[in-house]
């Protein structure tokens, strides 16, 4: 994928990931810094620091999905020819498209749920619910890349005649 | 218990077939939820349980230790370390395989990553070994098993996943690992002297270096020296918290890269960015391990094991051989992170029915899913040095591990037949 | 027919609540439903701390107990309970929340798809101190200090300090670190669960207790409508007061404790008439907001706040 869009996504897809692990490490300094120098802690440090690390869990996912970088423990792979390794590759991609998805909606849902009850971080009173929709989107983009990854696979697979 | 067990084998076989482990562990653990509770609990508790892990600041400990390893991994430090270490011990038989070790559990002081020492260490410490004769088993084996030092001495990205997933205190699982980090040291270097005993001809002596040379090779290194005290004596002098130790490692870290003119501002953003995957890898398979542990727990398995053990009057020592033997034989085909996680939960509740302190256990699941990463057929610390020297068979390395497997036995049985070799230095503190 | 209801219950598998309040409890709905409702209680946390009434809305468990304090959003009035120097004995204090729920807040129904069993007050938290004992304003102003989140660390912040509010829980990171001069807002026996107790050379006790942390106990509703009412009279009658009551076994704790700790050399003292007249000048705001709070939701928070301390305290003084 070297289209524009693609390229562009990518950009943005790492200032996402970097991002959120900048804002901890510097948060965490200038908290323990503040704390020493004029015992002034920052408020609500640590609830920035929480919505930063949901941030970077799920900004992390597409491009880990997408590089097909997931710990896997594959033990059949030695046994499998060409043919049958792009089809098990793609009955893979399949159920972990599946389990993305299965994510995606969850998030949605339980978004909606924040919305209703109004949750929120109890020092700062940060909404949890637009949080939770970011996460969301995060988690499509992942599903699509995913099923783009797979579409090429099999693409790939029916070009060599493999799949007829 | 049946359920449980349907479970357990789904899983593996999802896994086995090669659906990442963390989405086998999401749909299993769901699904059996389902079963027990109905599927709309199920579908909320998935929900709540990846919001709550993802969001929780404890965690953010993970990320910023994993950010001071790459730093210092990028600042090319290895080279210093292995130069003093070599400089101090380079004379003695095998003195190159003895400076090997050291410098791996040097550099895992400052790194978690076990896969990280290994790699690094064999940029480093093979070519010399090699202009000196060394045959490659003893080069690769030392550096492969030099790897698990990373993981078992602080600070360690297995122990603060097991922290995290078991909510145990990480300065206390630290401190656990002082005796058996430094008897693991020396029995490397024990596993080194009877292997070159038994066939001198694997590795030959160094020249003997003057003192002055030492101190003065010792010295370059107080960056590291002066980062090392101020996370780990700030974490235990009551500076920092946690989590502070380790934004301000990672800071140091950074510091050090940027002052040595390793670290340009390109590659800190791709640190940063190899941080937040290494991040996400293993927080998808805590919402696994964590949705699958609820289905565990709701299935009475854990319950029921316990009173099987009573049935059977197993001890704890039986008991723990049993989950060591567990553990060598899914070590061989498991990678050790999903190895920690899909199981480290489980098997803990069960042993702290029998007085196992979870410290404790922490340390010996950690040895035991390090030893994995030495086995056949998958060893990712052998694997590593494969990837590095690809002249060398795969063979080869495996083979030179295996004193050093030895060496990991031995701990293991020390431990369990003297828990307080854990457990003292954690009574040092409150 | 039996049914069988799910506890969930976030405090650790060994915590009091768990081996000498809800264990009993569950034992007794047992006997006196004639076995037709069987309680467990979950062997591991299901769900966060903040996510209980979540989990018993939706199912995943069928009945759990959570901290007023992350229902402060939805919940408003049962946070009385939270305000200072109102407070005595955990067994008084849970009591009287129970009763003014009962008398004034249960028609504003803030517990939505859930039947509300009980409700339960911990000991007061008193003001530890790494160092010399904190008894005056002047000695919090530019400390650093961890507070329970909510009234607790409001007051400290009012009271001019460096505040860091983290979930109890995550206490022990913030005073083992030493990152604090002093800490505030839970109970000793708390202290000593979080293993944060070990740290204070000085506990300086307020009467009344500048907070303590409340919790509702319920069960969803629709699992609740499926029991007959002759059995849901019957676990009534367990729980509400009779329920409430059970917490004498958090004071008996908190004793206990206390005694182990003034065994260490940990000073206990208690604040003097100038340190809370202090204090209280710092706490009206905070009490006045709830009344007001009250009022907007149509209860006359003057006279629940007095029925409340009336109940908790009575006529001899707060301890
Ligand atoms: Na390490
Ligand atoms: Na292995």
């Amino acid at each position: 994928m070297t289209t524009p869009l693609a390229s562009k996504l990518e950009q943005v897809l790492k200032w996402t990931c970097v991002l959120p692990l900048m804002v901890i490490l510097v948060l965490t300094f200038v908290d323990v810094f503040m704390r020493y120098v004029f015992a002034s802690p920052i408020t609500g440090a640590t609830e920035i620091i929480r919505f930063c690390m949901a941030l970077a869990v799920f900004a992390g996912l597409p491009v880990l999905t997408r590089d097909r970088g997931h710990i896997t423990v594959s033990l059949i792979d030695n046994l499998l020819g060409a043919h049958a390794l792009r089809i098990k590759q793609a009955v893979c991609d399949a159920v972990s498209l599946f389990a993305v998805m299965l994510l995606a909606w969850r998030l949605w849902d339980q978004a909606g749920l924040y919305v209703n009850t109004q949750a929120a971080t109890i020092v700062l009173d940060l909404p949890m619910a637009p949080l939770v929709y970011v996460l969301f989107a995060f988690t499509v983009l992942t599903a699509i890349l995913l099923a783009a990854v797979m579409v090429n696979t099999l693409a790939a697979a029916s070009a060599r005649g493999e799949i007829s | 218990m049946t359920l449980a067990l349907i479970g357990f084998v789904a899983v593996l076989v999802l896994a086995f077939i090669g659906v990442p482990l963390a989405f086998s562990m999401i749909l299993i653990g769901t699904a059996g939820f389902a079963v027990l509770r109905g599927l709309d609990p199920a579908m909320t508790m998935l929900a709540q349980q990846v919001v709550d892990v993802s969001s929780n600041y404890g965690l953010s400990v993970l990320p910023m230790f994993i950010l001071m390893g790459l730093f210092i991994f990028k600042a090319d430090i290895s080279e210093e370390l292995y130069d003093a270490a070599n400089a101090w011990l380079g004379h003695l038989k095998g003195g190159l395989a003895h400076a090997t070790v050291l410098a791996c559990g040097l550099f895992g002081a400052i790194s978690g990553s076990s896969i990280a020492a290994s790699a690094t260490m064999s940029k480093v410490a093979i070519p010399p070994m090699r202009r000196s004769g060394y045959h490659d088993a003893i080069s690769t084996g030392s550096i492969a098993s030099g790897g698990v030092l990373a993981a078992v001495i602080p600070p360690s990205v297995p122990l603060i996943v097991y922290g995290l997933l078991t909510e145990t205190d990480i300065k206390k699982l630290f401190l656990g690992t002082l005796f058996p980090g430094l008897i693991l040291v020396l029995l490397f270097m024990l596993a080194i002297v009877i292997t070159i005993g038994l066939r001198p001809k694997l590795g030959p002596q160094g020249q003997l270096r003057s003192m002055r040379e030492r101190l003065r090779k010792t010295s370059k290194l107080w960056s590291v020296v002066v980062l090392l005290i101020l996370v780990m004596g700030g974490m235990y002098g009551g500076l920092f918290t946690v989590t502070e130790s380790a934004g301000i490692g990672a800071m140091g870290a950074l510091a050090i890269g940027v002052a040595r003119r390793r670290l340009a501002v390109k590659d800190i953003i791709n640190c940063m960015m190899e941080a937040t995957k290494i991040t996400t890898m293993i927080f998808v398979i805590l919402f696994g391990a964590l949705t699958f542990a609820n289905f565990i727990n709701l299935s009475g398995m854990t319950f029921e094991l316990v009173m099987l053990i009573e049935d059977l009057g197993l001890s704890r020592v039986g008991v723990l051989i049993a989950i060591a033997l567990i553990y060598l034989v899914m070590g061989c085909v498991m990678e050790s992170m999903g190895l920690l996680i899909l199981t480290a939960p489980i098997f803990l509740a069960v042993v702290q029915n029998l007085g196992v302190d979870p410290i404790w256990f922490g340390i010996f699941v950690v040895m035991m899913i390090e030893i994995g990463m030495l086995t056949p057929p998958v060893g990712m610390n052998v694997f590593t040095v494969k990837a590095i020297n690809p002249d060398i068979p795969l063979t080869t390395i495996f083979a030179g591990t295996v004193p050093f497997l030895a060496a990991c036995i031995v701990i293991i049985g020390l431990i369990i037949a003297w828990p307080d070799l854990v457990m003292a230095p954690t009574t040092w503190v409150r | 027919e039996t049914t069988n209801l799910l506890i969930n219950s976030f405090l650790p598998p060994k915590h009091t609540i768990n081996e000498k309040v809800l264990k009993p409890w569950a034992k007794e709905v047992y006997k006196a439903t004639d076995g037709r409702v069987r309680v467990s209680i979950a062997p591991q946390s299901l769900a966060a701390p903040a996510a209980q009434l979540d989990a018993v809305t939706q199912g995943i468990a069928d009945g759990a107990y959570m901290f007023h304090g992350l229902m402060a959003r939805n919940v408003k009035l049962s946070q009385i309970a939270h305000l200072p120097f109102i407070n005595s004995t955990s067994e008084r204090s849970s009591i009287a929340l129970w009763k003014t729920y009962e008398k004034f807040f249960a028609k504003v129904d803030e517990y939505e798809g859930v039947h509300v069993l009980s409700m339960f007050t911990f000991p007061v938290g008193p003001i530890y101190s790494m160092e010399e004992p904190i008894t005056s304003i002047k000695d919090v102003q530019g400390k650093r200090v961890y507070a329970l989140p909510g009234v607790a660390a409001q007051m400290m912040e009012a009271a001019g300090a460096g505040v860091v509010a983290v979930a109890a829980a995550r206490s022990h990171e913030v005073i083992s670190g030493g990152t604090v001069d002093a800490f505030a807002g839970y109970p000793v026996m708390d202290a000593r669960a979080f293993n944060t107790a070990s740290y204070a050379k000085s506990i300086v006790d307020v009467p009344g207790g500048i907070t303590a942390a409340s919790f509702a106990f319920f069960i969803n509703q629709k699992k609740w409508d499926e029991i007959s009412e002759q059995d849901q009279a019957a676990i009534m009658r367990l729980s509400g007061e009779s329920f409430a009551a059970r917490s004498s076994v958090y004071d008996q704790l908190e004793r206990d404790v206390r005694a182990g700790l003034a065994k260490d050399g940990v000073q206990f003292i208690e604040a003097d008439a100038a340190f809370n007249d202090e204090l209280h000048k710092l706490g009206k705001p905070i009490v006045a907001a709830w009344v007001a709070n009250a009022q907007s939701l149509g209860v006359d928070g003057d006279a629940a706040l007095k029925y409340y301390i009336e109940q908790a305290q009575g006529s001899q003084p707060a301890k």
